[in-house]
């Protein structure tokens, strides 16, 4: 085997090729048993291949609706991440001025006198400036629609690999893709996923219709 | 006056382009440019708007690395002070942003209090320098 090595990091092909003949030689019957094997076993994983249309099935269905699942969550929590940073940028400065408020009019009020009032402003000010950095921390909170989508983003390049390697794998093993079996029937469904879910409804107003038009 | 500086922005999502854009503004800072990844941010900063970038790492077109070499070779935007808000943690990443010649690197999640004394910390230097 040393010698092998050596022709080979020389280049040396004559010696090479002569090392391998006295090995094939000298083994010829085990490495002819061992390729026959190996043989037998590709072609019995062909043949159950070829029995199993799940992978057809995958490929053709399963996998690009997971993909479209993946892409709705994305959208989901971008879209409540928005609508979160919308409500902040209307609420932060209101808590603001509040704040504000409390703190001018606590200052034109006479030193010994509205010890009460007073006293209410200071904790208004007080109740008003925890909102508001509360309100920075609920903010940054938001920063989980990056780092969640980044992480699905992985995930779907993924899929779209595992995806690509099954259509091929389809092709060679001549399955016909067609329509899987759901394994999952009996399975709920959980939230409506657009161009994925059939026969859903869109929103609160359809089920109501649906509700009142089965007479309920 | 420090509100004057003039802020980029880059991060392919919009939500956390938001979310620093709103904290700068919490700051003070209230002249902010967004751009979605390196590709769309450096004709901006070629054009000498920038005083100071804030980019992520991970993005589609060019990612903030490379945007960080490409502002470190050109002279115009050479100084322009760089700060990397990423998920990238891993710390020959960082080692790998330390030489390319960013000023600063934080690691997403972020705390408000770590990216306002990041920015400190650099505007602070650069005003020493």
């Amino acid at each position: 085997m040393a010698r092998l090595n050596h022709a080979f990091a020389t280049a040396d092909e004559a010696t090479f090729e002569q090392l391998i003949t006295d090995i094939y030689t000298q083994s010829g019957h085990t490495l002819r048993t061992d390729l026959a094997r190996l043989s037998q076993a590709l072609a019995d994983a062909l043949a159950k291949f070829q029995l199993d249309s799940r992978i057809a099935a995958l490929a053709a269905k399963d996998i690009p609706n997971a993909r479209l699942r993946l892409d709705h969550v994305l959208k989901m929590t971008e879209d409540a991440a928005h609508r979160t940073l919308d409500l902040i940028e209307q609420t932060a400065p209101v808590a603001e001025s509040t704040a504000n408020d409390a703190r001018t009019l606590a200052s034109t009020l006479d030193d010994r006198s509205h010890n009460d009032i007073r006293r209410f402003l200071g904790e208004v000010q007080g109740s008003a400036d925890r909102v508001r950095a509360n309100l920075t921390e609920v903010m940054l909170a938001q920063g989980f629609q990056d780092l969640t989508g980044q992480i699905l983003n992985g995930i779907r390049t993924l899929i779209g690999e595992v995806e690509s390697v099954l259509d091929e794998l389809a092709k060679i093993s001549g399955v016909e893709i067609r329509p899987p079996t759901r394994a999952d029937a009996g399975m709920l469904h959980g939230p409506a996923v657009p161009g994925v879910s059939t026969g859903t409804v869109s929103d609160q107003s359809d089920v109501d219709d649906l509700i009142a038009g089965l007479g309920i | 006056m420090a509100s004057s500086i003039r802020f980029l922005v880059v991060d392919d999502f919009s939500t956390m382009r938001r979310i620093i854009k709103n904290f700068l503004t919490d700051l003070g800072y209230t002249n902010i440019t967004e751009a979605d990844d390196g590709k769309t941010a450096l004709p901006v900063l070629k054009s000498g708007v920038v005083d100071f970038l804030i980019t992520d790492w991970n993005m589609p077109g060019m990612p903030g690395l490379e945007l960080l070499k490409e502002v470190r070779n050109d002279p115009v935007t050479k100084k322009i002070p760089v700060l990397l808000v990423t998920a990238e943690a891993k710390r020959e990443q960082i080692v790998e942003a330390a030489q390319a010649g960013v000023n600063g690197y934080v690691v997403k999640p972020f705390t408000a209090q770590t990216l306002k004394e990041k920015i400190d910390k650099i505007l602070a230097s650069q005003a020493a320098g």
